[in-house]
């Protein structure tokens, strides 16, 4: 059974101080409906997705019942940052075993309700609280900083390298009005920003953000049978995880899970090659260095050579793949529990041809793809999306 | 309840509330009672399995391969070779008390170690020489493990 997405909405990405946190799931919500797609009745289930920045320990029935959505049925997934995905993989295995039509899937982070040193120990504590958190105090730039540290040292990358890719994704967030930074950046910003994890900058970093997307996955005959316009059909979901502790980790330089997510993802699809046939692709850049590994587990480029890739400006527009043009997590916002639907949300938009202008890449082949990570590779999420 | 304050970046109306709610973990050790009573008497402890040989740092009460339960405790080696580290600048709640640290990962034979790197960022090189160590931080009661450059090879 094939599965499509035959609707999207997204809130926009912030210090969304301006909206209530239920006020913030509605936002998607009625997006997606005003597509004209979708009505609520023909919603069979919900899947619904946050680490937990909630006053409420289960936020989901909650959420429910403010859009008007009872008495279908609801549950919440997690999966650190890549909650999102999974919340879309749950639905896609739902749909695709036949037993439903139509699931929406739906994602919240409202991070600035907590106060920062409170987000940044609840964000450590997406790691391995009981090893390493609690005693070390690592936190999740600190993770990060670990793996920027290992690739400088093994491949001589610079702290410049890293920052090309901020100022990439600054570009592309100034073009997006949902975006939580709409201005560009200088190089010299990014490398005089100050430390948050040596070698990680305040500019290497993707921002505390609140922001809500969502989703409806459907079935191909519900898709066929109400002559939906551009349905997204998923060709490919590659899922793998890995040991959170790092003292059973064998590469600083790689999130093997993510490599191997692609694997499966490209096999679905049948893409030998991602380069010349992949048209755009949304990657997780928490970190700056993320962005960089990204190229290389999706095979954008070889072992080592993932800096290259940006300092030639091939993940631009008119580049060998362009990655990241709604501003990815660094410059668009990481709101940490949506950020799994705002990257198909992305792709969507893309392959429907709806990006704003200076933002939309150029449809070749008609596929995208979405890389999602959760905590440093414990979940590892890789989407092929064709028009 | 609470009260309606004023965000500091935006202006926007906030509900300010004044219960707090303390996390304390009680968290059970089962197998691990070891690993910890073996760092408050300055020793490292990982596990070997009598049945498959396989070693497990941090510990495990229960093979992760053949799932014998037949461990044997053995000390990590006291010298490794730095892999990588990190200074965290920007700390999590339960550890802003500290000046900055630098935290790393170490090779002691095979056996991978996580802990905090004595020393200052900017002397700290990769593949230092290092020994782990079993300290106290200032103002904890506790033990807490270090990894101690010893210079370059």
């Amino acid at each position: 059974m094939k599965v499509g997405i035959s609707s999207i909405g997204i809130s926009r990405f912030g210090r969304r101080t301006d909206v209530d946190i239920f006020e913030l799931v509605l936002e998607p919500y009625w997006e997606l409906m005003d597509e004209g797609v979708i009505s609520p009745e023909d919603i069979d289930y919900v899947v619904f997705s946050t680490t937990g920045f909630t006053p409420e320990f289960s936020p989901a029935g909650i959420y429910m019942e403010y859009m008007g959505l009872n008495p279908k049925g609801v549950h919440r997934v997690e999966a650190a940052c890549a909650s999102g995905s999974a919340a879309v993989y749950t639905a896609y295995n739902m749909v695709r075993s036949g037993a439903v039509d139509n699931v929406l899937v739906i994602g919240l982070e409202k991070m600035n309700e907590f106060e920062t040193p409170t987000a940044v120990e609840y964000l450590a504590r997406l790691g391995s609280y009981f090893w390493e958190v609690r005693d070390y105090g690592i936190t999740f730039p600190g993770y990060y900083a670990l793996f920027m540290q290992s690739y400088m040292n093994k491949y001589g990358a610079t702290e410049e390298d890293f920052c090309r890719v901020a100022v990439k994704n600054h570009y592309y967030g100034s073009l997006n009005p949902k975006a939580q930074y709409r201005r560009e950046i200088t190089l010299e910003t990014c490398l005089n920003s100050r430390y948050i994890a040596r070698p990680i900058k305040l500019y290497d970093c993707s921002p505390i953000t609140d922001g809500a997307a969502a989703l409806v996955l459907s079935s191909e005959e519900w898709i066929r049978r109400n002559h939906v316009d551009t349905p997204i059909w998923i060709e490919g979901f590659g899922v793998a995880s890995m040991p959170a502790s790092l003292s059973y980790r064998s590469s600083f330089t790689s999130i093997e899970s993510a490599r191997r997510a692609a694997e499966i993802a490209y096999e679905m699809a049948g893409i030998d090659s991602p380069i010349g046939k992949v048209d755009v692709a949304t990657v997780h850049d928490c970190f700056t260095i993320a962005e960089i590994l990204a190229y290389e587990d999706l095979g954008f480029a070889p072992r080592g050579e993932g800096v290259e890739l940006i300092r030639e400006g091939e993940t631009y527009i008119g580049g060998k793949i362009p990655v990241n043009l709604d501003g990815g997590l660094k410059a668009k916002g990481h709101p940490v529990g949506a950020t799994g639907e705002a990257m198909f949300v992305e792709i969507v938009k893309q392959l429907r041809g709806e990006a704003e202008k200076g933002r939309q890449a150029p449809i070749n082949n008609g596929y995208g793809l979405t890389h999602n990570v959760g905590g440093v590779g414990q979940y590892a999420y890789v989407s092929i999306l064709r028009r | 309840m609470g009260r309606v304050a004023f965000d500091k970046k935006t202006g926007d109306p906030i509900l300010m509330e004044s219960r707090v709610f303390n996390l304390r973990i009680h968290s059970s050790l089962g197998g691990l009672e070891r690993y910890f009573k073996g760092l408050e008497d300055g020793k490292l402890y990982g596990v070997i399995c009598k049945k498959c040989g396989l070693k497990h740092y941090p510990p495990v009460p229960q093979c992760k391969s053949c799932r014998s339960r037949e461990l044997e405790w053995i000390e990590v080696p006291s010298r490794g070779r730095l892999i990588t580290y990190a200074e965290i600048n920007v700390k999590p709640q339960t550890h802003s008390n500290y000046p900055d640290y630098v935290v790393g990962v170490a090779d002691f034979q095979g056996v991978k170690v996580v802990g905090i790197v004595k020393g200052d960022y900017e002397e700290i090189s990769p593949d230092m020489t290092v020994r782990w160590e079993i300290g106290v931080r200032d103002g904890e009661e506790y033990p807490t493990l270090y990894l101690v450059p010893l210079g370059k090879d």
